[in-house]
């Protein structure tokens, strides 16, 4: 096994997400006249554009909201869908990375905490099945968890798929050597990925210690109504403080710039 | 079974270093020591190097330890959440590990089934059951899709996706994927007895092809004279390809088989919604679908004749022995005689079918001569017959004058309606209707009106008789070729026998001829040892008899 790097053997791939079905996380936040609207939810790239104006129309009449949501979500969708495009065709740097997924989700009432391993290169991964047996193994009830979750750990891997792109790019410019591209990669975009050889090399066994199970073990919490309406009035006020020391930011930066 | 022992919580109170574990009898190909090819087919990723975190003894530590865990307490559901905190890895991976050890009832199999709603007080609302299902929904319920208002069926949470992309495409539904929504789109499957629509389930007659549901096959609702032997099961994922052709597909199909011919694969991927032995069974059914494979078939059977002669040809040549390869040959070349008469034979009997159904429907009606003149017009085109009746008109003019008056007046409508009625509707009964009320009209002139239709129908019999002859002489030339060609061929091997019978003969006479000198030389020799040994002299007139004999 260890006579065979298999890194050097594989193909450069275009960009897409390192999924068995290439679906796109999109999150939305709207907010007209006090009536705000929060949705994450997956797209297919594939499909048609017009679809986007027919699912926002339709999501309008569905939820009853004013008809000036209807272009705000189509745009936040076709910039969502245009930024993963323009990475579209472009060469992903895939060589041996596993990351850690992270989660610290709050839906409704339901509070989880997760953290695991994700292999890149594993074209077969399904989000959504990992989801849905995380939820059935920790008996979440709530059905909009199992799509929050699946939604978070796409929005990662889209992440780090991204980061996959740039760093192929800055080899290709940077050194044209097999080795050095390699090197550079693995220095350079492996800040968070596991060091796979120490971990999966001949000696190493892959049964955790048991002091860092609990490290990787979901924790799953329920509020009570009044909690999480709490909460939700916590993170309202934080994000409008913020939304206003963003447009305090920018003024100063504008100001600043100016003079 | 081992209910019990979670309950009282000590699982196994004599714990001995041997434990008896259940596991299901098609998982027996299990060891611990190996890992079998089941594995690795199941999990290729482990085993084709692909990757480096990815290996053999990866995944064996990963299944020996997930085994462990759960026969630490076999009597509770193990699941992938509590393995993969202790496991490093590809969380996917270990996922699909789990899955098919659980499939496969190395874990697990002794435990409850997977409970439909938690006792904790997890659940909110009063609809635990259904939470538990409700996320193969898809999105959340605040922003779920509603259906479309026009769609009147119930749709289940399985179907939803499939219900849904059939209603707002239906024009588009013939390319969408047989599985989701063809049956739905082309009426599906009713059944039979009840009338409801069943496209997941249900059971076919072997005695006349009727459909039942499963619900009906459950309480014993057979259609009269069918028994529950004669019930097939037909398996879901065999349905969505339907036995109902639709339009398209008819004409799908025969463009593929003008197209491609008797090659039914292609033929089948040009129809798409349809397998081959479909495609060849709806061929046959169609009325003209004999038509359109006669001439690929007899072409078909020409080729494979040939091929059995090329076949023969390379097992002859290498027999040496003379007299042996001839029988053979005879053999063959008998054998290829009777195919050549069973060639002919069939293709008598598989002629074009006009030709029999024409010559009996002749034969069967006698009862009238004005109904024989029309059948004998109609068994041919009507240009045909049109032309036989000009040209006993002609005929029947040049031979009384008289004539021309009656047939010159009656020119204006009649030969015109018999030319215009005919060729714009190509319509055969027009046709014979036409005669029929042309010589019954004008009843006067009968006798020559008689004649002429007499001498029409001779003529078009004597065309149509000339066609047919003409069809008969081809076939015959086309079989005496074929037969000659055979004849030439046999010639050809035996042409081939008799020269190498002779280049046979050549070596043997080189052979003998050898011989001959090598005889002459002992005899030279002798002699020349005789010479010396210094035997008297009167031998030398006489020749010397060599010494074996003397």
């Amino acid at each position: 096994m260890k006579s065979l790097p298999p890194t050097a053997s594989r193909p450069p791939l275009k960009f897409r997400l390192p999924t068995a079905e290439n679906l796109v996380p999109i999150r939305l936040d709207i907010e007209i006249d006090g009536q705000r609207l929060k949705d994450a939810f997956t797209w297919n790239p594939s499909d048609p554009d017009s679809d986007v104006a027919v699912f926002a129309r339709r999501t309008v009449k569905d939820l009853k909201l004013p008809p000036a949501f209807v272009t705000q979500i189509g745009q936040s969708i076709n910039s969502q869908l245009a930024e993963f495009r323009s990475y579209e065709g472009q060469e992903m740097y895939t060589g041996e990375k596993i990351v850690p997924i992270k989660l610290d989700l709050r839906v409704n009432r339901t509070i989880i905490r997760d953290q695991f391993l994700w292999d890149l290169n594993n074209f077969e991964s399904d989000p959504e099945e990992f989801a849905r047996s995380l939820c059935r193994d920790m008996g979440i009830t709530d059905p909009e968890v199992g799509p929050a979750i699946a939604v978070a750990i796409r929005e990662q891997l889209f992440e780090v798929a991204i980061q996959n792109v740039t760093s192929a790019r800055e080899t290709r410019v940077g050194k044209k050597g097999r080795r050095g591209s390699e090197f550079v990669t693995a220095s350079k975009s492996s800040g968070a990925a596991l060091d796979v050889v120490k971990f999966f090399g001949n000696k190493a066994s892959v049964i955790r210690k048991r002091k860092e199970w609990d490290v990787y073990e979901p924790i799953v919490d329920l509020l009570s109504a009044e909690e999480a309406e709490a909460l939700d009035a916590r993170e309202e006020r934080n994000a409008r403080m913020k939304k206003k020391l963003d447009d305090k930011d920018e003024g100063y930066s504008s100001r600043f710039i100016r003079g | 079974m081992m209910m019990q022992g979670a309950e009282d919580g000590s699982t196994h109170p004599d714990d001995s270093d041997l434990d008896l574990y259940t596991i299901p009898n098609y998982s027996s190909w299990f060891s611990w020591d190996e890992i079998h090819d089941t594995e690795k087919l199941h999990h290729p990723e482990f085993f084709n190097n692909s990757s480096l975190s990815k290996n053999p003894r990866v995944y064996k530590q990963y299944r020996d330890f997930i085994i462990n865990k759960y026969r630490e307490d076999p009597s509770r559901r193990l699941t992938f959440t509590e393995v993969r905190k202790s496991l490093i890895g590809d969380v996917s991976g270990l996922h699909k590990v789990f899955q098919s050890l659980d499939r496969w009832g190395l874990i697990n199999f002794g435990a409850p089934p997977p409970p439909p709603s938690d006792d904790d007080d997890v659940g909110d609302e009063g609809e635990k059951e259904d939470c538990v299902v409700k996320f193969d929904e898809g999105p959340p319920n605040g922003i779920r899709v509603v259906e479309y208002p026009g769609s009147t069926k119930s749709v289940g949470p399985a179907t939803s996706a499939s219900e849904s992309g059939n209603d707002d495409g239906s024009a588009g539904t013939f390319r969408l994927p047989p599985l989701t929504s063809y049956s739905d789109a082309f009426d599906g499957i009713f059944c039979d007895n009840c009338g409801d629509k069943w496209s997941v389930n249900y059971y076919e007659s072997s005695k006349d092809y009727s459909v039942i549901c499963l619900k009906c096959f459950q309480n014993q609702n057979f259609r009269k004279g069918n028994s529950a032997q004669d019930y097939k099961h037909i398996e879901p994922n065999t349905i969505p390809i339907s036995r109902r052709w639709t339009d398209e597909e008819n004409t799908l199909l025969l463009e593929a088989v003008m197209k491609y011919g008797d090659d039914w694969s292609l033929v089948a991927q040009h129809v798409i919604t349809k397998t081959k032995l479909d495609c060849i069974l709806r061929i046959i059914e169609l009325p003209f679908g004999e038509h359109i494979l006669g001439l690929p078939g007899e072409k078909a059977d020409v080729r494979s004749m040939s091929n059995i002669v090329n076949n023969v040809k390379p097992a002859e040549v290498s027999v040496v022995e003379v007299t042996k390869t001839e029988e053979q040959n005879k053999e063959i070349t008998e054998e290829q005689d009777k195919e050549v008469t069973a060639h002919a034979e069939d293709e008598m009997t598989s002629s074009p079918p006009q030709k029999r159904r024409r010559s009996s429907s002749f034969v069967d009606d006698g009862d009238s001569f004005m109904k024989q003149v029309a059948l004998l017009s109609t068994s041919m085109g009507p240009q045909v017959a049109a032309a036989a009746a000009k040209a006993a008109v002609t005929a029947l003019c040049n031979e009384i004058p008289s004539a021309e008056m009656i047939f010159s007046l009656d020119d204006n409508n009649e030969p015109k309606e018999f030319l215009l009625v005919k060729d714009p509707e190509g319509g055969k009964p027009e046709d014979s209707e036409t005669l029929g009320h042309g010589t019954e009209r004008t009843s006067g002139p009968s006798t020559i009106q008689l004649r002429a239709a007499v001498a029409t129908a001779l003529g078009a019999a004597a065309a149509h008789s000339k066609l047919l002859a003409d069809q008969e002489e081809r076939e015959i030339e086309q079989l005496m070729a074929t037969v000659i060609e055979l004849q030439m061929r046999k010639l050809r091997y035996k042409v081939k026998y008799f020269e190498e019978l002779e280049s046979i003969m050549k070596m043997e006479y080189e052979q003998i001829e050898k011989m001959k000198q090598s005889i002459i030389s002992e005899r030279i020799d002798v002699l020349r040892k005789v010479f010396r040994a210094g035997i008297s002299r009167w031998k030398d007139h006489t020749p010397v008899k060599p010494p074996a004999i003397q």
